[in-house]
């Protein structure tokens, strides 16, 4: 059973930070999507993608964190991703996504990042 | 190649890191099929189904890219299309390509094929060349079947891996379950659609059978009054002759047949107009209550009481004994015009079925968020087949052949199922529930099978108590979200 997604828009200093709750799957994904828009509307360039520990991601939610990554590329923004277990930051790695950008194990250090 | 396996034999927690990679991969991609399912399982449009599987396959291989489509062969048109990562030119290219039909170029490619300069087949060698043009590096063939034909293009992976023969494998797979997913939605697609065909044709036989019936019983009303008519005249003008030719008993006969006859042709007529605004009425989720009814909240026992002491002097005439049992402060929201046509309705049919000398509960209850209204007679109960046929319409508890014509209320009088018939409709119309419990006489188990109408006349009964415990009939009227308390 999925758990509903939730996706939350802060900032921190220059940082737009997306609190991602719930689990991403294609459909889910969707509401992702919309908040970096949102944020990219708004110009900002240091985009924090910070996903709960407990979430699943499937192969059609990573599809929707490739898209953004790669128009994050195009829109020169860097995006950084914390929250993450183990597991998935394995995931991550796997299929490359870790080549657009880089995961941190707390938010204080991916923030240290940008 | 062979350095690689020395030093990972000199180097063994390499050996075993690889290992567990490799190991954790096969069970992300099996985890990825088993998504796969559900993601698309359930979806019955082909473009979601198509636009969610590209984006797994995307997903699970962390492809740059990517699209998916699907033409239609017979029709010469793109019946699905998805793409991601593909910039607007690429992208107006391809379109271009995959409406021109030119892409059927591609049937020269008939399984997975990487998009490699070296191995670059001689009968889609243009397309070929387009794929790559758009950084595509795997093709997929998507044939849902000989009509539906398409296909899915995969860009290079993030990862900068090449696509190996077990992904080609997964890829194939997962393209399978796609395809079978879209076909089982467009067999329901299909069945929908026969099922939609076959009610509206069943609707359409429906109405032309209210519409002969309507025709059949009007046509009936004119002959009835003219004949009704003629007997009058006929009766006066044999009357002053004396002596009479025609003795009186003969035209009180005639007079009484043919009231039933026209009676019968009245509730005929009022059944067709109560199936014919049913058959007008919007589905019941459709349905704008404000338009039809007026609810208000009502005192449930107080408000009985009254009905029923309307009833019991409809039937004064009968001597059967009255109960209100339950709770007694139990609030209602309905429209009490309609509860008291539904009660009268439940008490006459009730009180038809009650010999005299019995007795008729009336129960109310409380359980849960449900309200019960219960209408409870000790009377001789239905069989179990006419209990099948309660609500169809145009039935009464008696046999024809036993049926005789009684005012209402008498014991046996029956009627033509009108108000059971009116119940069903008001069910259906204001969304409760009604059920029917029964047990026939056990001194009477078939129709031809007589109550006398008394129970001191009943040779089975020596006391009051044996008839009422021998049979009867308890009908249910289920209300939810009501039954606060006043």
């Amino acid at each position: 059973m999925n758990k509903e997604i939730q996706v939350s828009i802060s900032q921190k200093d220059d940082v737009s930070i997306l609190n991602i709750q719930g689990d991403v799957t294609a459909i889910s994904g969707e509401t992702i999507e919309e908040a970096y828009q949102k944020v990219n509307t708004n110009g900002a360039k240091k985009i924090l993608l910070y996903f709960d520990k407990d979430g699943y991601i499937n192969s059609g939610g990573i599809a929707i964190l490739i898209g953004i990554a790669s128009e994050s590329r195009k829109n020169e923004q860097k995006i950084r991703i914390t929250g993450l277990s183990a597991h998935f930051q394995k995931i991550f790695n796997m299929v490359g996504l870790t080549k657009y950008t880089e995961i941190f194990p707390t938010e204080e250090l991916a923030l240290k990042d940008f | 190649m062979e350095d690689e396996a020395l030093k990972n034999v000199q180097d063994p927690s390499k050996e075993e890191k690889k290992s567990q990679q490799e190991l954790e991969k096969r069970i992300f991609y099996l985890k990825t099929l088993y998504d796969l399912s559900l993601e698309i399982g359930f979806l019955r449009g082909t473009q979601e189904i198509t636009k969610n599987l590209l984006l797994m396959m995307i997903g699970n291989f962390g492809a740059f890219c990517g699209f998916i489509f699907l033409f239609d062969m017979s029709q010469r048109k793109t019946d699905a299309f998805s793409q991601r990562g593909l910039d607007k030119d690429s992208l107006d290219m391809l379109s271009e390509q995959i409406e021109s039909g030119h892409w059927i170029g591609l049937n020269g490619i008939t399984e997975i094929q990487i998009i490699d300069e070296s191995n670059k087949p001689q009968a889609a060698e243009n397309l070929f060349d387009l794929l790559s043009s758009l950084n595509l590096r795997i093709w997929i063939p998507f044939d849902i079947d000989a009509n539906l034909r398409g296909g899915i293009g995969l860009g290079d992976k993030l990862s900068g891996d090449p696509y190996t023969s077990d992904d080609q494998e997964l890829l194939l797979t997962m393209a399978n379950q796609g395809a079978v997913a879209i076909e089982n939605a467009r067999l329901d697609q299909a069945r929908i659609e026969a099922l939609e065909q076959s009610k509206k044709e069943l609707e359409k036989l429906n109405r032309a059978k209210s519409k002969a019936l309507d025709h059949l019983s009007h046509e009936l009303r004119t002959p009835l009054s003219v004949i009704q008519g003629n007997i009058r005249i006929l009766k006066r003008k044999t009357q002053s002759q004396t002596p009479p030719l025609v003795r009186e008993e003969v035209f009180e006969s005639l007079e009484k047949n043919l009231n039933r006859l026209s009676d019968i042709q009245q509730e005929t007529d009022q059944i067709i107009r109560s199936h014919q605004e049913l058959e007008m009425k919007p589905r019941l989720e459709e349905f704008d209550q404000a338009h039809s009814f007026a609810p208000k909240t009502i005192h449930l026992c107080f408000f009985t009481e009254q009905v029923l002491e309307d009833v019991k002097k409809r039937a004064s005439h009968r001597d059967i004994q009255f109960q209100i049992e339950g709770e007694k402060d139990l609030r209602l929201v309905v429209d009490p015009n309609i509860l008291e046509d539904i009660l009268v309705g439940l008490l006459k049919n009730a009180i038809e079925n009650t010999p005299d000398e019995g007795m008729i509960r009336v129960v109310l209850e409380h359980r849960a968020q449900w309200l019960q209204l219960k209408v409870m007679d000790f009377g001789i109960g239905i069989t179990k087949e006419n209990q099948r046929r309660l609500f169809e319409g145009l039935f009464h508890t008696l046999d024809t052949e036993l049926y005789s014509s009684k005012k209402p209320y008498d014991f046996g009088a029956g009627g033509k199922g009108l108000d059971l018939l009116r119940l069903k409709a008001y069910a259906r119309r204001f969304g409760f529930d009604i059920s029917v419990g029964s047990q026939r006489c056990i001194r009477i188990p078939t129709d031809q099978d007589l109550c006398p109408g008394r129970i001191s006349t009943c040779p089975h009964c020596r006391v009051r108590e044996d008839c009422l415990n021998s049979g009867g009939s308890t009908f249910c009227l289920t209300f939810t979200g009501t039954g606060d308390k006043v």
